[in-house]
């Protein structure tokens, strides 16, 4: 009965470096899985990689889109990160986004006055409004015990109905187009021809996410509680305020996100604010673990694959297909995080032979 | 005697990671003996249970039954070679009924059978073995003894010939216990043999006629119960001879630090758990609590740390009402509070060692400076309380709290708590588990809150540890008081007895 060969022990602890090690292989597995499908549904894999190397890469303007896209994408991963400390799944990061870019756009198509001021008011009023989204979810959690994974799912889609409404009826432009308000006249300040100063905003969020998480009482309090309620309560901790405070700071990096949608690339309200940022920050953060640098870098990477995915359409690939890799990426990771729990090891005597 | 042993395990060596957990150990078990496998904690005693059951595997070594040589791959071909275990943490399925329990996964449970049949194959059963179990009441309405009873007839119907216990007394009362032994002697009689994991010196002499000692890992000596004494083989278990205790200070004062006075509070299954309790513990006083757990124990800690609303009655410390007060302000009135269960109530698992020595001193300096944490300060308060805990294997001060032994976490927590405990200092069963030098360390650090004038309240199940520390004992019977007991002239007998109930008070309210 005593095969030779290896057997397989489970680790006390995976280091930090093998679990990255083993999400990057199971990334580029994920991508050469991708490959060999479209290779053999007959197209030329290796010409369209170096197609979409050079639409991300090629010119500054690709550089320009994939950056633009990065932004939401690394904003709603550091929202969806700040609730994982705290074990929390704010799955809505749409919704939040969505409502903070109503309120910013309230702000900005109904008050009046110099730009400066307008922009910081539409940056609180957004921040706002995707915090207060978050309240709803946070106060059920922390005081009704009900699944912030549904509610903040299901919000996604009253907060969309909400900026259908407004941007389709209440506030529509008078007919220069149907699905948007009119323009908002206020703009965050460019950086150059393409990108505005938004695109900055994700590294000074991060930032601050750093130091408050890493170094400040409110991070300590907020890792404790994530990791053992109880044992945050028993220490004198806060723990359902605690909840409904992290949900709100969440959902105000979304609002902000929102904000800075509706004030920089899009100029208008209208239902593509959130672009199903939530998902691809999810994907980002659940990939990143639990670094923030690794959130930066992801994203980039993930939004560099989006803007692939949506200039190879041009080439006759689906964007579909791109969703299907984020799946595989994610799944090929997830179990390469499982197998590094693990360590196979020479299979020793473990009795004589009868 | 020694050709037909049930089980005869030879040169068994286990390590997990870096960690040589068993090396080399050698162990016979005849047929109608209980063999006593005694040793401190990480001593390997469990470890070498569990690869007996199968559940690990060994790295080397062989196990010998009757059957010829086993090396069980699991669970379930150590129990079809006749080897069962009784975990110290019952595996049972509290929703189902005795007798759902005991057919559950088993191989004669007839394929088509309703609940009386059930039952009434539970109750033959039972009448076979002589072990009483209420068929048809669900395990969680089960006293501790019963659920016991439970899991050994789950393993005797089994086929199992040799039966291992590990740690079977913990939660027992004194009677239970006397009823374990009648139940173990009989079954030895009837010519099996039963492995009993212990720690603790007198039980072992009582119980059985063999003694293996271990010691890191290795088989230290084996003795008939016979030809030793306890201090040989307490010396056996560690390798020394045992520290004197600590002296015992002047008499408590005169003022109360805690007084609570009629609480009553219901537990999380919304049961009655605490029905009007009164009492006080002055300065410098130890004040013990015994009864067996499930009788309100933690409840009253809770309550008396903020952890649980009072419904009726008030708590208050130095005189000051804090009865449902948050546990931010009863820590800040000095009381600090080591829980019976350290990993669910009192260390966050995956965070570092350092974040959790500093949870109780984080907001104030000097590890705090304007809302953030002042990490050098940190680092060394971590070290001085390490070092001043004794806790070992917790070098890297970064790595997660969950890597260091259970006895190291409780040291940690222990003197965690004990450091900010000013006042009052609420410890439940805080040695349950240790080796002797550390449980001897956090006795100490509990008679030296006492000798500084702050109170402690001592909640435990271990009547030889309240006797030994205590000033005096109250017992705690479904949620009442039921007797006070000084504990220099302390009946035992009748302790024992408050603690099964025998003792109501008058007026005391009756079980719910």
């Amino acid at each position: 009965m005593s095969r030779p060969g290896f057997r397989l022990q489970r680790r006390t602890t995976a280091a930090r470096h093998q679990a990255a090690a083993v999400k990057v292989v199971g990334a580029l597995a994920a991508l050469l899985l991708a490959g060999i499908v479209l290779q053999l549904s007959g197209r030329p894999t290796l010409d369209l990689a170096s197609a979409a190397l050079d639409y991300n890469l090629g010119d500054w303007f690709g550089i320009e889109e994939t950056l633009l896209l990065a932004a939401p994408i690394v904003l709603g991963a550091l929202a969806v990160y700040l609730c994982f400390r705290i074990r929390l799944w704010n799955i809505g990061i749409d919704g939040q986004m969505s409502m903070g870019a109503v309120a910013s756009a309230a702000v900005g198509l109904h008050v009046d006055g110099p730009e400066a001021l307008m922009l910081a008011a539409m940056v609180v009023a957004g921040a706002l409004g995707g915090a207060l989204w978050a309240l709803i979810p946070g106060v059920l959690r922390a005081y009704f015990q009900i699944n912030e994974i549904i509610t903040t799912l299901l919000l996604n889609l009253v907060a969309l109905q909400i900026v259908v409404y407004l941007s389709v009826t209440a506030w529509a432009d008078g007919g220069v187009s149907l699905r948007s308000t009119s323009p908002i006249p206020y703009e965050v300040p460019m950086l150059s021809a393409g990108l505005d100063v938004g695109v900055l905003v994700p590294l000074l969020v991060a930032g601050v996410l750093a130091l408050v998480l890493g170094r400040s009482r409110w991070g300590y309090e907020t890792t404790i509680i994530g990791a053992n309620a109880r044992a945050g309560e028993a220490a004198g901790m806060s723990v359902r305020r605690r909840i409904v405070l992290v949900m709100m700071a969440s959902g105000a990096i979304a609002g902000l996100s929102g904000m800075l949608q509706v004030a920089g690339r899009l100029h208008v309200l209208s239902e593509d604010v959130a672009a199903n940022t939530g998902l691809y920050g999810f994907i980002v953060a659940a990939l990143a673990g639990a670094s923030i640098v690794a959130i930066i870098v992801v994203g980039v990477l993930i939004a560099m694959l989006l803007h692939s995915g949506i200039s190879l359409a041009t080439d006759g690939v689906s964007t579909d297909v791109v969703v299907a890799v984020y799946g595989l990426i994610l799944l090929l990771a997830s179990l390469g995080e499982v197998a590094a729990r693990y360590r196979l090891i020479p299979r020793r005597r473990s009795r004589p032979a009868e | 005697m020694s050709d037909a042993a049930l089980l005869a395990a030879e040169g068994i060596s286990k390590s997990f990671d870096q960690t040589l957990a068993l090396d080399g150990v050698d162990l016979k078990l005849d047929p109608g003996e209980v063999h006593a496998l005694l040793g401190e904690n990480g001593a390997g005693k469990t470890t070498l249970a569990n690869v007996l059951a199968g559940i690990y595997r060994p790295d080397a070594g062989v196990i010998r039954t009757p059957g010829g040589v086993v090396s069980a791959q699991s669970p379930r071909e150590a129990i079809a070679a006749g080897v069962g275990m009784v975990h110290q943490h019952f595996r049972l399925a509290e929703a189902l009924t005795g007798a759902e329990n005991l057919h559950l996964g088993w191989s004669d449970t007839p394929r088509f059978a309703g609940p009386r049949l059930l039952a009434e194959r539970t109750d033959r059963i039972c009448e076979e073995y002589g072990l009483k179990v209420d068929a048809r009441l669900p395990v969680w309405q089960m006293s501790v003894g019963e659920r016991q009873r439970l899991e050994i007839l789950r393993v005797l119907v089994r086929g199992a010939r040799v039966l291992m216990l590990d740690e079977p007394t913990a939660v027992l009362t004194p009677t239970e216990v006397d009823g374990l032994f009648d139940a173990l002697r009989k079954l030895a009689a009837a010519g099996r043999s039963v492995l009993f994991v212990s720690h603790k010196l007198n039980e072992v002499l009582e119980i059985s006629d063999r003694i293996t000692v271990l010691r890191g890992g290795r088989v230290e000596a084996t003795r008939s119960a016979a030809s030793t004494t306890a201090a040989e083989l307490a010396r056996l278990m560690t390798g020394h001879e045992t520290p004197p205790g600590a002296p015992r200070g002047a008499r408590p004062g005169d003022a109360a630090v805690l007084e609570v006075e009629g609480v009553s509070v219901r537990g999380s299954h919304g049961r009655r758990a605490l029905a009007g309790v009164s009492f006080a513990v002055q300065e410098g006083e130890i004040l013990g609590i015994a009864g067996v757990s499930g009788n309100g124990q933690t409840e009253l800690a809770e309550v008396v740390t903020g952890l649980r609303t009072p419904e009726e009655g008030s708590v208050s410390v130095d005189g000051e009402q804090l009865g449902g007060a948050s546990p931010r302000r009863f820590a800040a009135a000095g009381v600090g509070y080591i829980p019976a269960d350290r990993m669910a109530t009192a260390l966050a698992g995956s965070c570092s060692v350092l974040e959790n020595a500093i949870v109780r001193d984080y907001d104030r300096p000097p590890l705090a400076r304007y809302g953030m944490i002042d990490r050098g300060a940190a680092r060394r308060f971590t070290a001085e309380l390490v070092a001043e805990a004794g806790v070992r294997g917790a070098d890297d001060i970064g790595a997660p709290v969950s890597i260091l032994s259970g006895g190291n976490q409780q040291k940690l927590v222990a003197h965690r708590e004990a450091r900010m405990a000013r006042r009052l200092l609420v410890a439940c069963l805080p040695t349950r588990g240790l080796d002797v030098a550390a449980a001897h360390a956090i006795r100490n650090k509990l008679l030296e809150r006492r000798g500084a004038g702050a109170g402690v309240l001592l909640i435990s199940e271990d009547l030889d540890e309240l006797l030994e520390l205590s000033d005096r004992v109250l017992v705690l019977y479904e949620g009442a008081i039921a007797g006070e007991f000084s504990a220099g002239g302390a009946d035992r007998d009748r302790i024992g007895i408050a603690m099964g109930g025998g003792l109501r008070p008058a007026g005391a309210p009756a079980a719910a």
